[in-house]
């Protein structure tokens, strides 16, 4: 994705010298804010949801340099057992993409910089960085005095070694896509490290932040080999203690453990002894498990939110900012050539899209289907992705069945006598609307199916098993005219990223909008990337390329023997200042 | 006899080499492609990213050649990699292979002990209330969802009562409620086929000459009557434990019993075909295995079958 466009970096008049040799430290600056986070949530192919960022309490400056004190007031005691479905795949982050995975290895693997509560990169293992005058080169100065859980000083060398072990092209690392522009990395000193892109990418700084590329400890890595995905050695707040397949994963406190990040209060190692991510694949028993206490975390499905609520044992954590969206995409065809945008027919007419986004009622759906937990959204980029930007409201479309009814009409399709699908010369419009096989998803589905045959549509339902819809989208198989689908990431170079895929929405890309989010990859100023973000979806909006729905909320519940459990950046758990049993 | 074995294990292997072939075709029919799955929570991988996975997994080779390669590894021992965990097939179901067989044991216990008590003692009291309950219970046991079963013990034993874990394998505790959920399944089935197998014999001359005899009634049935009775039994003891090992799929699933049967719902889900492939190969073996060594067994209990 970073490739397709090298080469056009110098068709623009470069922004990023506003940004020229700034030093940028750990609390200050969002520079280009915001990258990909692992996390990752949302799902293309999945109904439920990940967490999202919410804003936490103000969050306290860690000064470069500056040593929290290893200090914990008690003794560590209790276990947090955290229920989810499905185990994690492996624990090395450079040979995964599974989210079950980076839920469990983001707490062993401190990176470079992360968020802060604000969505701005904070220095965890770097102290302070610096960008060049050509936005191409980044200097990371790092941290005296951190070490790996087996002992080993993680240092500028081990730095380097992490890096070069994703772009080694032996690894096969999959994460390697995410930061293709980087180039080289080189050792400065013991405690510096210095980057080279080959070309400007704004969301670089950002895409560090995730787990994916948190520090490894390379005597770890020689002595484990490939088995290292099994024995995973880094210098975060969690040590690995034990994996039983299938079962569980078990991590302990790292008591050495400085924490760098703002907005958790203890700078020092955790003080709950164990962390435990337990599979339970049933909801049923996973509700069961957490009434009986064997877990005492867990994101609530959501339709047993009402028994969640009732439970007074359970605290709930609702976390309304989302990295995800749900929209309506139309079936399209690539474009001939860079540029383009060619909708399929019936949709080929921008009024029969606008139609469908004036007829589906997203807020009844929101209310009555999905519960509440969800938060319309009438533009692309979910509401907890940096550049997101209510204002987005006043471009999109309200739910409005008349004005609907007279799109069709100009558009042609027009109802016969006595009919209640409309036609336009004999050929009634009859559309396929595919979704995957979730219970939500396809109750959502079965409304919208419903709202639009009230327009005169003759909506037909087809639902997919995830996998299946996944690999006929965009193929020959391709049945479709429309697809309900959600995308998630957490930068918002996602503008970018869900229109460079090979069907539906990822198809979508007339010159005007791909200029734009192009731009604005290239473009380090946090405020002007920003501002062209806008601008390309008020392109999209227009064209009604797809029809934004909502962005998901999540809730997690947390048993009450856990006190001090927080939602940090992006919806992560924070379980550094909580305490069990007290 | 000699030859007999020779004939079975010829079609045993037949079966053996009829399962890989379709295990193998029909993973890949399944529309689902690994790579999309792999990055189902994540924007969709770049056609970079595809071509490379699709390289180190092989999918990138013709699916004769992919056959080829993992019926020759096979041979010898080894079924591949996992696609998502990236580790021998034979090691991840070696490390489940210890629960699942320890939940089998159970189950098969559960089964035994309260199958053929019911069973026996629903013969000898036949007509009485007790057999009338028994049967009505068996019919019950049998025909219930084990999901639902599963989930009502979770909710009793385990919610209400405290008594037994809901989830994991960690002690004893934890097999106790998925044990009982499968074992009562087939507990049911086997009552009911021993009573109707010894109200069959209880019904030959020879127990009636057993009993002229004077022989006391114990006797009678534990010398006479229960050895010629076991040949159905054993059938059936035969197919239930296969049909254990299947069924700890969906109990395993329920109880989140970190066994062959969870491993399998993960693989399928990720289209980790390695890995599924790697499990039907191997309870296709366990089934083989079992079903001959149950027409061994007949031989031994009834020398006249190997004759025949």
């Amino acid at each position: 994705m970073v490739d397709s466009r090298s080469g056009s970096s110098s068709r623009w008049p470069d922004l990023r010298v506003q940004l020229n040799r700034r030093r940028v430290i750990a609390s200050g600056l969002a520079v280009g804010a915001l990258g990909i986070s692992g996390l990752l949530a949302a799902c293309r192919g999945r109904e439920q949801g990940t967490p999202e960022p919410v804003p936490a309490e103000t969050p306290t400056a860690v000064a470069p340099g500056e040593t929290p004190a290893p200090a914990s007031p008690e003794p560590a005691s209790g276990r947090i057992v955290v229920g989810r479905s499905g185990d994690a795949d492996s624990l090395d982050p450079h040979l995964t993409v599974s989210s079950l995975s980076w839920q469990v290895f983001t707490n062993i693997y401190d990176p470079l910089v992360s968020w802060n509560a604000r969505l701005e990169v904070e220095g965890i293992v770097a102290s302070a960085w610096e960008i060049s005058d050509d936005a191409r080169q980044y200097t990371f100065s790092l941290r005296d005095g951190i070490v790996f859980h087996e002992g080993t000083a993680c240092d500028a060398e081990a730095v380097k070694f992490t890096f070069d072990r994703i772009l080694d092209p032996q690894t096969g690392s999959p994460a390697i896509a995410w930061i293709a522009s980087l180039d080289t990395v080189e050792v400065v000193d013991r405690l510096t490290v210095r980057m080279r892109l080959k070309e400007p990418f704004a969301p670089f700084l950002g895409n560090l932040c995730t787990g994916y590329f948190g520090i490894i400890s390379p005597s770890a890595v020689r002595q484990y080999g490939t088995e290292f995905g099994k024995h995973p050695v880094g210098t975060g707040p969690w040590k690995f203690k034990e994996w039983r397949v299938g079962e569980e994963i078990v991590l302990e406190r790292n008591p050495d453990y400085r924490n760098f990040r703002s907005y958790v209060d203890n700078k020092g190692a955790p003080r709950v002894a164990e962390l435990v991510f337990r599979n339970i694949p049933d909801e049923q028993t996973q509700i069961a498990a957490f009434q009986t206490g064997e877990i005492n975390v867990l994101a609530v499905p959501p339709q047993a939110l009402a028994d969640f609520e009732a439970d007074p044992n359970a605290q709930l954590f609702r976390i309304e900012q989302s990295v995800g969206i749900t929209f309506l995409e139309f079936r399209m065809d690539p474009p001939e050539g860079e540029y383009g945008a060619k909708f399929r027919p019936p949709f080929d007419d921008v009024r029969v899209r606008q139609a469908v986004a004036h007829g589906v009622n997203a807020d009844d759906i929101i209310a009555t289907v999905l519960e509440g937990l969800a938060v319309r959204n009438y533009g692309p980029l979910p509401t907890g992705v940096a550049c997101y930007d209510p204002a987005i409201e006043q471009f999109g479309y309200h739910y409005d069945p008349q004005r609907a009814r007279e799109l069709l009409d100009r558009a042609g399709w027009t109802l016969p006598a006595g009919g209640g699908v409309r036609q336009k010369d004999g050929q009634p419009l009859q559309v396929t609307l595919w979704t995957w096989s979730a219970t939500t998803q396809q109750k959502v589905a079965q409304v919208i199916q419903n709202q639009l045959n009230q327009l005169g549509f003759d909506v037909t339902l087809e639902t997919l098993e995830p996998g299946s819809l996944l690999a006929r989208l965009g193929t020959p198989d391709d049945t479709s005219n429309f697809t309900l689908m959600s995308w998630g990431w957490t930068e918002p170079h996602m503008l970018y990223m869900m229109t460079s895929t090979n069907a539906g929405i990822g198809l979508y890309r007339p010159q005007e909008y791909r200029t734009l989010v192009t731009r604005a990859s290239q473009t380090v100023d946090h405020a002007e990337r920003c501002r062209l973000y806008f601008e390309a979806m008020t392109i999209m909006v227009r064209d009604a390329a797809m029809v934004p729905l909502w962005s998901p909320v999540s809730v997690v519940a947390v048993r009450k023997d856990v006190s001090g459990f927080k939602i940090g950046p992006q919806g992560i758990y924070v379980y550094e200042d909580a305490v069990v049993g007290r | 006899m000699r030859q007999y074995l020779a004939k079975r294990m010829v079609s045993a292997l037949a079966v053996i080499f009829g399962v890989t072939l379709l295990v193998f075709t029909m993973v890949r029919l399944v529309p689902g492609d690994p790579i999309d799955v792999m990055f189902a929570n994540q924007p969709p991988p770049t056609p970079e990213q595809r071509a490379a996975l699709r390289r180190q997994l092989g999918l990138d080779l013709p699916i004769h050649r992919q056959y080829f390669h993992f019926m020759r590894r096979a041979l010898q021992g080894d079924l591949g990699r996992s696609f998502r965990t990236r580790q021998p097939v034979i090691g991840e179901i070696l490390a489940r292979l210890p629960n699942t067989l320890k939940l089998t044991a159970a189950s098969l216990a559960v089964s035994l002990v309260v199958g053929m008590t019911a069973g026996i003692l629903a013969a000898v009291y036949k007509g009485s209330w007790f057999d009338t309950a028994t049967m009505a219970l068996a019919v019950l046991g049998a025909s219930l969802p084990s999901f639902w079963l599963g989930l009502l013990l979770i909710l009793s034993f385990a919610v209400h009562l405290g008594w037994f874990p809901v989830s994991g394998a960690a002690t004893w505790r934890h097999v106790v409620l998925p044990a009982v959920t499968m074992g009562s399944v087939s507990a049911g089935i086997l009552a009911r086929m021993v009573r109707s197998s010894l109200l069959e014999e209880f019904a030959r001359d020879y127990v009636r000459t057993a009993r002229a005899k004077g022989l006391p009634e114990a006797t009678v049935l534990t010398r006479h009557v229960l050895r010629n009775a076991l040949i159905p039994v054993v059938t059936i003891l035969g197919l239930q434990l296969g049909q254990l090992l299947s069924g700890a799929f969906v109990i395993e699933a329920v109880f989140a019993y970190p066994g062959i049967g969870l491993l399998a719902v993960g693989a399928l889900q990720a289209r980790d075909f390695p890995l599924i492939q790697g499990i039907v190969l191997f309870v296709a073996l366990v089934y083989v295995t079992v079903n001959l060594a149950v027409d061994l067994l007949y031989c031994w209990i009834d020398p006249r079958i190997s004759d025949a």
